[in-house]
């Protein structure tokens, strides 16, 4: 069922290992190159950045190619809605046909061109659909042509966000099957549904060709079973179908579920040292926050955040003294080889610009643009 | 590291025991590290911690209180550069590692205090005058130092835009289209200015082989400003064919570094630059001869055939490049 050669993609893999074990330096540059021509593979993989770079001039081809037929076809007449969605269908195919020539042909795998290519064929598809049998977004019939396409790009092609598309097109579709029939049981049966996709792919996680896809699936199998039972969730999407008028039972219950999730899913993080529970966890500790400050204001804000941020400094820093020598199997030494680091203390740089640039400035007397000499920037003038 | 796989390559004879025995020693470790998510609680405490005390100060401006938070931001913010000073390695030209990953946000925070102290101040008592925009100005200063004092990366970065800020333009990555007005000609010339500055020092931070390892947020942040402010230049200033030369000459030198430190990163930003420099041109040529559908259809072949051209000149550059990889 996957497009590429099975065996090019697993010398690819072994190549990426000794890879690592050269960069580490565990094993010699004379054994690198034996296990790189014992294991050969004629996969085509770009450097990350010329891949971003080509999805891009892809996309560029994919449009103009389209408005060149488009223009051929349509320059006499205006179309009708079906002939329109029976070209996108067609082009669609197109797409699909030259992105099985640049896989068998080209060898190429995840360079940009495949990614750009895939993405154009499944957005046509679906357009041609949407046009042909007049659908509405708002559809179960919609969400499970997104999730057939989805699913299918996913597996054959190992494309990541297909995946997490053919999952977020599955929960529409239950939403739309049920929020006019069973909105009161909508959160349980979320809430089974995301448990069920969690295990599944947390089950088959460690496939060789499609355990990163399952991976980001389960983040947001957890993450949809946490906001399935999030009371600020529950209540607003309540009040949406059913006016203001709606009354929510059992309140207390999606209190508990709110706070107690994120909790659970930390210690089972730790107990089970899985970094996708333990940081989808973390990240949902802002959520806990947030709800409650939604409807009950404890403290102004900058009182909260003043104090919430020095707990967090000391929480940090005494959770750093305790792991100073490695306890229970964990540390705080980092592992990442000396490359990966550098991007990642690159990253972290940009973060930090992007995210302080307005910390000293008074948000209401703030000036934006270029006007004075001292506009726009950090420490301006007020 | 999968060491199924290594054990099953040394049967085969492909690595040597004394490699075997490295990589046993490597994947014995079963030691989980939670490292960068204790570095995020730190940097989400220090956004938190300095946003809060920053508007504490400004609610409580004209109440007996705010004297109160004043004097605590004062000390916080000396605590924690004692303590960062405490846990330094000696200063050095090449790059000194963190002492532990506590004091590198110390250094965050004792900044970000000090810039909500000095701008309290300036704001205040007017202490430090009005010349030289001096409300950026020093904060900046205390930036660079920090920044080469104690050798933070982050710290660098919000120096850098603090210097960009303080000649009147944002280069945050996501307000540097959004907050400026790139109609403005002063902007277009002070975002040239800017990106050349920036370019220079971080060429000399390699030649000079002086902390090295900043040059690459120097190359980042003057790179872009200044070839967006050559595009902008090209779209709204009168003689567009003068300034696609310019942005042309840009390209060409900052293309020629990446080639040298082997960026692919920069060698794909200036080709997409340079690609979108080159569009304008096309489609203002197209523009100016052809008045009738022959223009549309001839643009849409523009955009078909150096769309493909693009796409192998990276194919092509990427295998240049494949010999050594760098980020």
């Amino acid at each position: 069922m996957i497009a590429y050669n099975i065996a090019d993609l697993r010398n690819a893999d072994i190549q990426e290992e000794a890879m690592a074990a050269f960069k580490k330096e565990c094993v010699t540059r004379e054994e690198y190159e034996t296990v790189k021509t014992a294991y050969p593979s004629a996969l085509y993989m770009p450097n990350p950045f010329i891949r971003i770079g080509l999805l891009l001039l892809t996309l560029v081809i994919t449009v103009f190619t389209f408005g060149l037929i488009a223009l051929i076809m349509f320059s006499n007449s205006s179309p009708s809605e079906t002939t329109t969605g029976v070209v996108l269908i067609f082009y669609g195919l197109i797409c699909y046909g030259a992105l099985e020539f640049f896989i068998r042909e080209k060898h190429h795998y995840r360079s940009g061109v495949d990614d750009g290519l895939a993405w154009s064929a499944a957005v046509l598809i679906l357009s041609g659909c949407t046009l042909l049998w007049e659908l509405d977004p708002d559809s179960i019939t919609f969400c499970l042509i997104i999730f057939a396409l989805g699913a299918f790009f996913a597996i054959r092609f190992l494309n990541m966000l297909m995946g997490l598309a053919a999952f977020g097109a599955l929960m529409g579709a239950l939403f739309f099957a049920l929020s006019w029939n069973g909105p009161a049981v909508l959160p349980f049966i979320y809430m089974a549904v995301s448990a069920l996709v969690y295990f599944a792919a947390h089950k088959y996680a460690g496939h060789p060709y499609h355990g990163p896809t399952l991976q980001l699936i389960e983040i947001a199998a957890l993450l949809m079973f946490y906001v399935a039972g999030n009371y600020f969730v529950v209540r607003e999407t309540g009040q949406e179908l059913h006016g203001h008028d709606f009354q929510m039972a059992a309140g207390w219950l999606f209190w508990l579920l709110t706070i107690l999730v994120p909790l659970v899913y930390i210690y089972g993080g730790i107990r089970k040292k899985d970094k996708i529970l333990l940081r989808t966890g973390l990240l949902l500790i802002a959520f806990i926050v947030f709800t409650i400050r939604y409807y009950h204001s404890v403290m102004p804000l900058e009182t909260a955040m003043a104090l919430g941020g020095a707990m967090m400094i000391l929480l940090a820093y005494a959770l750093i003294q305790y792991l100073k020598t490695p306890r229970h199997g964990f540390t705080n030494e980092e592992q990442h080889e000396a490359e990966t680091l550098k991007g990642l203390q690159i990253a972290e740089s940009l973060v930090i610009a992007q995210t302080f640039k307005e910390v000293p400035q008074q948000p209401d007397q703030f000036e934006f643009g270029g006007g004075s000499t001292r506009g726009g920037g950090a420490g301006g003038d007020f | 590291m999968n060491r199924q796989l290594f054990e099953k390559l040394a049967e085969e004879d492909r690595l040597s025991p004394s490699s075997m025995e490295k990589i046993r020693a490597v994947t014995a470790s079963t030691l989980f590290s939670v490292h960068w998510e204790l570095k995020t609680i730190l940097y989400l405490g220090v956004l938190l911690l300095s946003g809060g005390l920053g508007i504490l100060i400004y609610k409580n401006i004209d109440t007996i209180g705010h004297q109160a938070i004043l004097a605590l931001i004062a000390v916080l913010c000396a605590g924690c550069f004692y303590y960062s000073n405490r846990h330094k390695l000696p200063f050095s030209r090449q790059k000194v590692p963190a002492a532990n990953a506590f004091a590198d946000y110390t250094v965050l925070l004792g900044c970000l205090l000090f810039i909500t102290f000095i701008t309290y101040l300036q704001a205040q008592y007017n202490v430090f005058g009005t010349r030289y925009g001096s409300a950026t100005f020093i904060p900046m200063l205390v930036l660079f130092f920090s920044a080469y004092y104690f050798d933070h990366l982050g710290v660098l970065s919000m120096a850098i835009t603090n210097f960009a800020a303080w000649a009147g333009i944002a280069i945050t990555p996501f307000e540097i289209l959004s907050r400026n007005d790139f109609s403005s000609d002063r902007i277009i010339y002070t975002g040239l200015a800017i990106g050349v500055v920036l370019i220079v020092a971080g060429i000399l931070s390699t030649a000079k082989d002086f902390k090295q390892h900043f040059s690459f947020a120097y190359h980042n942040f003057g790179t872009h400003i200044l070839l967006i402010a050559c595009l902008s230049a090209m779209f709204v200033l009168p003689d567009f064919m003068l300034w696609f030369i310019v942005l042309g000459a840009c390209c060409a030198g900052i293309y020629y570094t990446a080639m040298q430190a082997r960026s692919f990163y920069f060698v794909v930003i200036v080709v997409l630059y340079a690609y979108t420099g080159l569009s304008y041109v096309v489609i203002r040529g197209i523009d100016a001869s052809f008045r009738d559908l022959g223009g549309f259809y001839m643009l849409l072949f523009y955009f078909i055939g150096s769309g493909i051209a693009m796409a192998r000149l990276l194919i092509v550059l990427n295998k240049k490049l494949k010999k050594h990889d760098s980020i």
